[in-house]
């Protein structure tokens, strides 16, 4: 006589898809694995390039070369700049013969 | 495409080795591009799984969609498998939570199954006293709630004890041991209603024997 675990299992069973539906299920399974790998990588490059993207900037900006104290060009004449070694650079000094000195 | 599936029989584990172990081994085979040792693990499990899933979500393409998100979410835990669990148990518990965590899929299961019409190739008589029992097993799945429908799933498909169905549902093992007994003494009494008789299988018995 079946019991309830058999009568269960025969409900449960009875929309089951046949051996034919489970290759096909499982090559969908395979297929889409596959297909979600190398995205899966592409991703994983994603952080690690704006990183080095990041680090090549902060590189190129940290050696810029230092603003001097005068930024436009004296005009023509002698012109002299004046910095100690270990004060900082908004402190040098720029003189300007032809104009009586300029700071 | 893959011509055939394999029988466990085309893929000798080492004899030495446990079912654990055995499972492991044909993952890692797996995770190097091996579908015929991920094809054994299908075919071992995709029945049962099939069936908890359906017997949850009484939705037989619903019930295709949660074994399918399963075996692909082992495909991707192929690479860093460890045998701690069964591969079985793994998959009933993605199953569980792929049936029991969509809201949307729980609303459907309210909707009315259409009436099971008897298979051809099965004698009169037989088909029908079988159509009446499969219909009111169904329509007693239908009508208990989500979780004590799961419960008698793992129990009377999976075959597990209340013991490892309790952490899969996020119960208390006596907790599980109360909603298991209220689940078959529904689904028992409305076969008994029809006149169908159902003798417990043992280990419901002692299911019984614990509770008294």
């Amino acid at each position: 006589m079946p019991t309830l675990r058999d009568h269960t299992r025969e409900a449960l069973s009875s929309t089951e898809p046949g051996p034919r539906e489970g290759r096909e299920e499982l090559d969908q399974i395979l297929r889409r694995s596959r297909a979600e790998r190398p995205l899966g990588w592409k991703l994983a490059l994603v952080p690690a390039v704006a990183v080095a993207a990041a680090v090549v900037v902060w590189i190129a900006i940290g050696r810029r070369p230092a603003p001097v104290a005068r930024t436009t060009p004296p005009p023509a004449g002698i012109h002299l700049y004046v910095r100690s070694s270990g004060e900082p650079e908004s402190s040098a000094l720029s003189l300007d013969l032809a104009t009586q000195g300029d700071r | 495409m893959m011509e055939t599936l394999v029988t466990p029989s085309d893929s000798q584990p080492d004899a030495e080795m446990g079912p654990r172990e055995a499972e492991a081994a044909l993952l890692a085979r797996a995770a190097r591009g091996d579908d015929r040792a991920f094809a054994e693990l299908y075919e071992a499990h995709r029945r049962r799984l099939y069936r908890l899933a359906y017997g949850v979500l009484l939705d037989p393409n619903e019930a295709r969609e949660a074994v399918q998100e399963a075996f692909l979410a082992l495909h991707r835990a192929a690479p860093a498998w460890e045998p701690r669990a069964t591969v079985g148990t793994w998959l009933y518990r993605v199953v569980l939570n792929h049936c029991l965590g969509v809201k949307q899929r729980l609303l459907r299961l309210v909707r009315p199954a259409p009436p099971r019409e008897a298979s051809a190739k099965e004698s009169p008589e037989g088909a029908a006293v079988l159509s009446q029992a499969v219909n009111i097993v169904e329509r007693s799945l239908r009508e208990l709630p989500v979780q004590q429908r799961a419960v008698a799933c793992l129990f009377l498909e999976a075959e597990l004890p209340p013991i490892e169905i309790a952490p899969l549902v996020g119960l208390t093992p006596n907790a599980t041991r109360v909603t298991l007994h209220r689940a078959l003494g529904r689904i028992r009494a409305d076969l008994t209603a029809a006149g169908i008789d159902a003798p417990p299988t043992a280990d419901e018995a002692a299911l019984r024997l614990e509770e008294n």
